[in-house]
């Protein structure tokens, strides 16, 4: 095989390697690989930078899948976090008797006006009201 | 540390050394046992250089191909001396049993 044909070959191998590498480090790769080749073997070289190149590209997809998976995972944590935030209900329930209940129905009536739903229940001279938000 | 990343450690503590002279070094210091192809030898220089063992020291070209040079650091020197005396300590650990004829009875059941 020509010098020409193996730098050719081994040129070709060199895709292998992701665009990055090949464009920080392909000359000085090129080169090894030639003068290597030259004492054992162009298949050798050129089956070496074909691995090499796919285990580089292999290494980046890993390191972009776990970029693409955290990403996911902050995604969803923040996603469930604020649909929790929405979905939190919270209730505040007063009881009263006779009197005191015109106070606690100025209070249900106040929390009303500022977008709380108010319900009264009455067991007996007990009034309770139990007020919800969402 | 890999077999081939030691030895490369081991070739590079003479002096900085290109890629193509790491590699016949190894095989040299290795018996012909260990021949690095250029795919692995820059996986490990790369693997090493990301570990701060190896540092690349200069570049030049000879015969129209570049060639860049590395040469070990402080961390490198004392990861090789490390490893060597955990080979040395293992291989006499191994070497007292090898060679000897077993004297031990076998237990019974």
């Amino acid at each position: 095989m020509s010098a020409r044909t193996r730098r050719r070959l081994l040129a070709l191998c060199l895709l292998a390697y992701p665009r990055a590498v090949r464009r920080r480090d392909g000359d000085h790769l090129a080169g090894l690989a030639q003068e290597l080749a030259e004492r054992s073997g162009v298949g050798r070289e050129a089956f070496s930078l074909v691995c090499g190149g796919l285990v580089a590209r292999a290494a980046g997809i890993r390191r972009w899948a776990l970029v693409g998976i955290g990403a996911i995972t902050v995604t969803a944590l923040t996603a469930g976090f604020v649909a929790a935030q929405g979905v939190a209900v919270r209730v505040e329930v007063q009881s009263c008797s006779d009197r005191e209940c015109r106070a606690v129905a100025a209070w249900a009536a106040g929390l009303e006006r500022t977008g709380w739903r108010c319900d009264q229940r009455s067991s007996g001279e007990d009034v309770a009201w139990q007020c919800t938000r969402s | 540390m890999t077999e081939q990343a030691l030895f490369i450690l081991a070739s590079l503590a003479l002096g900085e050394l290109h890629g193509y002279g790491i590699a016949r070094d190894v095989e040299e210091l290795s018996g012909g046992r260990v021949r690095l192809t250029a795919g692995t030898l820059y996986g490990a220089l790369n693997r090493l250089t990301a570990d701060g063992l190896v540092t690349q020291s200069r570049e030049d070209v000879v015969a129209g191909r570049r060639r860049r040079y590395y040469r070990l650091t402080a961390a490198g020197q004392t990861a090789l001396a490390d490893e060597t005396a955990r080979l040395r300590s293992l291989a006499t650990a191994l070497g007292s049993r090898s060679g000897v004829r077993p004297n031990r009875k076998p237990r019974l059941a």
